[in-house]
């Protein structure tokens, strides 16, 4: 508990400091993503697929980029690609625990509000979603966009520990993730009728229980894992 | 009392650059300089006590605790101030110092107020938008108040003016005299030597060349000028040109003058500067 005080702190003062830039973008692209779920409606009804890749890039990927340049991810000496913070703090009497609960920290920040917005956005926003879904269903469907957005989410936050890497090999792993997005965005157009959030909309509907128990058990699984997985790449990784 | 930095046969490759094997024991009331040439190793090795880095070899002690190991409570009694501070340029002075200030119980909030006055630093600027010069002010005054038992500074006062850097150097030795404490640093300054180091550690490519005591260092090494240079290699000879010959054993040349009648007709202890150079040859 101790730690995770300390780690708020911390994550307090970085938040304080880029706050101007923070809000600024956060607005901004609330307001984007708002403009995109005006198509949600159409989705739903004509499977207007491109609004699936986009909704996920907004929710998966704007948090990782809300934040400050000075405080995201970049090059630094040599071969190192790390955020600056995780090196400062390192120089400091915080263990390695808390600063990686500290970039938890921020990363909820800079994720769950926005979030929830886009979550909230469905109902209020179509009457196809409102009609698909009982309060509890929702309530699954809200339950397993958390847990997706901590299990798969929070490897942004995790990465943030960053490494010892070549430029070469940052472009060929981007490549295969892109290509790995791409394949798995095909395999669900063929497979899941009408589309990634549709298929989570029918998970929650028809399965809710086990969608709530599931959700509840990824969530908790990706935040224990991501947690781990910062550590192993702190002790890997050469601050030089 | 055991040593506070404790480096046994530590490693590290880094591409093509080999670090060590390096053995160095930091003692308490000591100020050690690390000297060396450029990319000689002396940050590396600073950031591996840090264990900023994984060694490739050795081990690391700080206060009898490995660096590496899952205890990290060492770090309490040691400031580091790199050469180039990474993460502070988004904060402003005053909020960089309530960030650091409570995670020392022994912080000293006077004498970072005296810092503060003394080096006229602005704190309510970012620190990205400071002058080099200010910044390596801002972070000695947020480094010195920690009041850890263990201070490692890199290149401290690389980018100081030479009021700064003499002010500075006051307030180290001042700060010394309060308590037992270490210091190892890094430097290229001569004036730092002579006056804050007590130890010499040479490195030269990632090697150690010797770890010296300052004061004996400095009265050991003697030129002379010769009238009449003997074709013999002398004892202590170190090198020779025209009729000046450099000593490292100045009682054995000079027993040797005197023994064969040879004249001296000056000599002069090496400045600490030309001694570096001729040990880091």
């Amino acid at each position: 508990m101790n730690e995770w005080k300390q780690a708020y702190r911390l994550a307090v003062f970085e938040l304080k400091a880029s706050r101007k830039s923070l809000l600024t973008i956060m607005v901004f692209y609330i307001a984007m993503s708002l403009v995109v779920m005006m198509s949600f409606d159409l989705y739903l009804e004509e499977r207007f697929m491109l609004f699936d890749l986009l909704f996920l890039a907004i929710f998966f990927l704007f948090p990782a980029w809300m934040k400050s340049k000075e405080f995201q991810m970049q090059k630094m000496d040599g071969d190192l690609w790390t955020v600056p913070s995780v090196v400062m703090l390192q120089q400091l009497p915080v263990s390695r625990d808390v600063i990686i609960k500290s970039r938890f920290v921020i990363h909820a920040v800079c994720s769950f509000p926005l979030q929830f917005i886009l979550l909230a956005a469905m109902p209020l926003m179509s009457e196809n979603f409102r009609e698909g879904m009982s309060p509890l269903a929702y309530i699954a469907f809200v339950l397993i966009w958390l847990a997706l957005s901590i299990a798969v989410g929070f490897m942004m936050a995790a990465s943030e520990a960053g490494g010892n890497y070549k430029t070469s090999a940052i472009v060929k792993s981007f490549i295969y993730m892109l290509a790995g997005i791409a394949i798995l965005y095909a395999l669900l157009f063929l497979f899941a009728d009408g589309g990634f959030i549709r298929w989570t909309m029918v998970l929650a509907a028809d399965w809710t229980w086990l969608s709530i128990v599931a959700a509840a058990v990824i969530g908790i699984a990706g935040w224990n894992y991501w947690q781990a997985d910062m550590r192993k790449l702190i002790r890997k990784t050469d601050y030089l | 009392m055991p040593a506070w930095i404790e480096i046994q046969d530590v490693r590290k490759n880094i591409d093509d650059f080999r670090l060590g094997p390096i053995n160095l024991n930091i003692e308490p009331g000591t100020i050690t300089a690390l000297v060396g040439n450029n990319g000689s190793g002396k940050s590396t090795l600073l950031k591996l006590i840090m264990n900023l880095a994984n060694l490739d070899g050795g081990a690391i002690r700080v206060l009898g605790k490995l660096v590496d190991g899952n205890d990290e409570g060492w770090k309490r009694h040691v400031t580091f101030q790199p050469q180039k501070q990474v993460g502070w340029n988004a904060y402003k002075g005053h909020e960089l110092k309530e960030l650091i200030a409570p995670l020392y119980t022994k912080w000293d909030d006077r004498l970072f107020g005296r810092m503060i006055e003394l080096f006229d630093i602005p704190l309510d600027k970012r620190f990205g938008k400071m002058s080099p010069g200010m910044q390596q002010k801002l972070s000695l005054s947020l480094a010195l108040p920690r009041g850890t038992d263990i201070l490692i500074l890199d290149e401290p006062t690389a980018s100081l003016d030479i009021p700064s850097k003499a002010l500075f150097m006051d307030l180290l030795v001042d700060w010394m005299e309060q308590e037992d404490r270490a210091v190892v640093l890094t430097t290229h300054q001569p004036e730092d030597l002579r006056k804050l180091a007590d130890y010499l550690f040479l490195m030269r490519d990632g090697k150690p060349a010797g770890l010296y005591e300052k004061d004996v260092l400095a009265t050991t090494y003697r030129r002379y000028w010769i009238s009449g240079m003997p074709a013999d290699t002398l004892p202590g000879e170190l090198s020779r040109s025209g009729n000046e010959l450099i000593s490292d054993n100045p009682d054995a040349t000079e027993q040797y003058l005197l023994e064969h009648g040879i004249d001296a007709i000056d000599n002069k202890l090496l400045e600490l500067e030309e001694i570096i150079s001729l040990l880091l040859k």
